[in-house]
């Protein structure tokens, strides 16, 4: 997963992304969640804190007088999930044959995610911002 | 070079518009399309206005129409029948994306990508695009050759 989150940063947003111990309550304001389906199932979501949210968005498209709104913001951590599934799922493997990743799906309540079975939830840090990641496999 | 890119997420055009404007390969305008069935009524539109779009840029998954169905339906405007098709995933192994080359498509970039790797993935297909023009002209039975770019 930390392979795949550094490789987002890396190209698209030409910055550093590591992994960090920190206590992992962000629960943020802003979350997007790809499910994953096939041979099994699984779902990756992200957490976002507002401001970390904007960082990330003003990050991808340059900064904006004012910061961007809600919609944008929420299409950036969308997208971002769904690059940071895709590059898990490739690196899985033969046994990602047949997996096929959802639309990114925002979700307004990120306690829902705490229902999986958890094999990997991690905090990351760029710039000065911290978000999390979930990946629950079923 | 007009440019039309098809993606539901207007985060994910705007950066392929300015990856491409930043590429400098001549890029005058740029259309934006939600999904295929926008991506369409472009198509529409610029046949009645009598203007080119010179590449497209296409998204896999969509809502309301996916990039697989666009592909299916872009032969009904024969105007671009040679504008090459380059899909966008963020999942090479998707089977999606292999039936998206089994029906037309140039060629694809994979996300996350860097402005070489969309300049090398256009420059690939606009240069097979060509070759299959010529050859088109001559053997209606010629194949073009596909051209995967953006693949890590």
């Amino acid at each position: 997963m930390d392979d795949a989150v550094g490789e987002v940063f890396r190209a698209m947003l030409d910055r550093n992304c590591t992994a960090v111990d920190e206590p992992l309550a962000i629960l943020g304001d802003v979350s997007a969640r790809i499910n994953i389906s096939g041979t099994f199932d699984a779902n990756c979501s992200l957490e976002f804190p507002a401001s970390s949210a904007q960082q990330l968005t003003g990050a991808l498209l340059g900064p904006s007088d004012g910061g961007y709104d809600t919609i944008m913001v929420i299409d950036a951590v969308g997208e971002l999930c769904n690059m940071i599934a895709g590059g898990w799922k490739r690196r899985l493997g033969p046994e990602a044959e047949g997996l096929v990743l959802s639309l990114p799906l925002p979700c307004g309540d990120p306690n829902q995610f705490a229902a999986g079975s958890g094999n990997i939830r991690r905090a990351y840090a760029f710039d000065d911002s911290l978000f999390v990641v979930n990946l629950d496999q079923y | 070079m007009r440019v039309l890119i098809i993606d539901d997420s207007i985060v994910m055009r705007k950066i392929v518009e300015s990856t491409l404007r930043l590429c400098a390969i001549g890029v005058s305008d740029v259309l934006h399309a939600a999904d295929g069935k926008q991506g369409l009524a472009e198509l529409a539109n610029s046949a009645t206005l009598r203007l080119t779009i010179d590449l497209i840029f296409c998204d896999v998954h969509m809502p309301v129409m996916d990039g697989l169905k666009f592909l299916a339906e872009k032969p009904a405007y024969p105007a671009f029948l040679r504008t090459p098709v380059i899909m966008i995933t963020s999942d090479p192994t998707d089977p999606h994306l292999r039936r998206a080359m089994a029906a037309g498509a140039d060629g694809y970039i994979a996300k996350p990508f860097t402005h070489e790797q969309i300049k090398t993935a256009i420059t690939a297909v606009m240069r097979s695009s060509g070759r299959r023009s010529t050859h088109q002209a001559t053997s209606a039975a010629s194949i073009a050759p596909r051209t995967a770019g953006g693949v890590r």
